[in-house]
């Protein structure tokens, strides 16, 4: 069924922008553009983005639909480079979409690279209260202007969030995550963490969070005023079979700032984290 | 018939060995089968909520937290209850906190009846908040464990599915620093090991793994030696596998 979704997608995608290109054939043939509306767009949507490679930008405006601008000039660029075939006298060739298909239900909006040859990049623009869930393998993400729950999710790319609100929850495996976080959800958690990447988080000067902070190779740079609070396990010693538990693993710092509120969790292995004082 | 299929979406100046690898990759990973969930520890876990539930709130229409009813009516009518029971939380910390002077000494039992209707509640919140979309909700969820003060198995049992399923990094993250108050009783230590294994994400791994060695579990030295050696791991899990061995040892 999702396979036949999929084909019926990028086939429907296909076709319109086949329609699109003899419409308007002097028109620019790098960018492909869809607009999506909600089925409920008096309340907040949700956008999931699932690309295995390829860039994602979004931004939220006041607008109630969601505006894609699919990219794949670099892609076209690189198929070009591959395949050397000299159009047929007479002939011309024809640009070829990126194939994504898109799919919306009960105001939850689904984009997904499917059977495609190349990466794809892929610029959004969404209403500012949309919930985002986006994951890519091998492309960076980047999210501005949108105020609600963002949850980002990456293996080799680079997460860059400006001037969010609400609730971020990212991961990047190999890549840096950089944040701007200029206005917060009350007492909603926030993690960003990282295996090989820096972590650098801009919060608002006021906000009241119960920061747990932890690299296990590299730094922890702030410059707020954090009230460090006694690691929560290191200070309890139970006993198992008579012998007292190990403490000494736990290097994660454990604080408050302006006294206090949800946790924040800002964790990486390999890289170092900076927490910085925002407006 | 599919290679048909397959030839007509394609444009003629494409590869077809390379798209019909594509497309073998494509099927391949339809073929990979998705963790089910443990429909009967969901059922028990769903059980007990609604248990409480019917404690709680007796005119609660039934059947309100069925997770397969996504649509927007009963989510919100669960994001509501969720509101309503941290108000009676609240109202319950209230009472507690600012006890009233003018009742008779001997509502002890009263005042303990309170406290494990709070407990409960608060448990309630805990166990539905695990079971919201947003990852934001579900980490609020796992760290409000935190608070509990004796947590039942539910509780224990929702942290560990957590652990094995949840789809976000960062939840599964937060549910191993939350298992570690349990880190006395065995299941919640063997499913740490079990867990290693299972994990996609190397950061997990490494947390789980500096549980088992925090917790001193020499019976996941195996499981670590075994970690330390294969070259299809992360290297940073690797070495601190080995790292943890040589601290068990």
């Amino acid at each position: 069924m999702k396979e036949v979704i999929r084909i019926a997608s990028t086939a429907l995608l296909c076709t319109f922008l086949a329609s699109a290109a003899v419409a308007q054939q002097a028109a620019q043939p790098t960018t492909d553009r869809i607009t999506v509306p909600f089925s409920d767009p008096e309340r907040p949507g949700t956008l999931k983005v699932n690309l295995l490679d390829g860039t994602v930008t979004i931004k939220g405006s006041n607008r109630r639909d969601v505006l894609f601008v699919a990219d794949s000039q670099g892609a076209r660029q690189v198929l070009r480079r591959r395949q050397q075939t000299e159009p047929p006298p007479g002939m011309r060739r024809l640009t070829q979409p990126g194939g994504f298909g898109v799919e919306e239900r009960d105001n939850e909006m689904s984009v997904s690279s499917g059977f495609n040859r190349d990466e794809i990049n892929l610029e959004i623009e969404v209403p500012m209260r949309t919930k985002l869930r986006v994951s890519t393998v091998d492309g960076g993400i980047t999210v501005d202007s949108v105020d609600s729950e963002i949850e980002i999710n990456t293996v080799d790319g680079e997460i860059t969030l400006t001037n969010v609100g609400g609730s971020v929850v990212a991961h990047a495996v190999d890549g840096n995550i950089a944040a701007t976080v200029a206005r917060v959800a009350s007492q909603a958690p926030m993690a960003f963490t990282s295996l090989n990447g820096n972590i650098d988080v801009t919060l608002p000067a006021a906000v009241k969070a119960n920061l747990r902070l932890r690299s296990d190779q590299g730094d922890v740079f702030t410059d707020f005023d954090v009230q460090v609070t006694a690691s929560a396990s290191a200070n309890r010693t139970q006993q198992r079979n008579g012998r007292a538990l190990r403490i000494d693993v736990n290097r994660s710092i454990y604080g408050t700032v302006n006294g206090g509120g949800p946790d924040f969790e800002l964790r990486t292995f390999d890289g170092n984290i900076y927490v910085r004082k925002g407006k | 018939m599919e290679n048909d299929k397959l030839s007509r979406l394609l444009p003629d100046d494409v590869d077809r060995r390379e798209a019909e690898g594509l497309d073998a990759t494509w099927r391949m990973l339809d073929g990979i089968d998705a963790p089910t969930p443990d429909s009967d520890r969901m059922r028990a876990r769903l059980d007990a909520v609604l248990d409480a539930v019917e404690h709680a709130a007796p005119a609660t229409p039934p059947r309100w937290f069925s997770r397969s009813g996504a649509d927007g009516v009963r989510f919100y009518a669960m994001q509501g209850l969720a509101a309503a029971a941290v108000l009676l939380v609240g109202v319950a910390i209230g009472r507690y906190v600012v006890p009233d002077t003018t009742r008779p000494a001997d509502s002890s039992s009263e005042i303990s009846a309170m406290r494990s209707e709070m407990r409960e509640l608060r448990e309630m919140v805990s166990l539905s908040l695990m079971q919201q979309q947003s990852a934001s909700d579900r980490l609020k969820g796992v760290t409000w464990t935190g608070q509990l003060d004796r947590p039942s198995g539910e509780v224990i049992s929702a942290l560990l599915d957590a652990l094995m399923h949840d789809p976000n990094v960062n939840v599964r993250l937060a549910t191993v620093d939350a298992l570690e108050r349990f880190a006395s009783r065995e299941d919640v230590r063997r499913a740490a090991i079990d867990a290693v294994d299972r994990q996609m994400s190397p950061l997990v791994q490494i947390a789980l793994i500096d549980f088992l060695v925090k917790t001193n579990e020499r019976q996941s030295a195996p499981m670590l030696r075994r970690l330390a050696q294969d070259r299809q791991v992360n290297t940073a899990v690797r070495s601190r596998a080995a790292w943890g061995l040589q601290q068990l040892g």
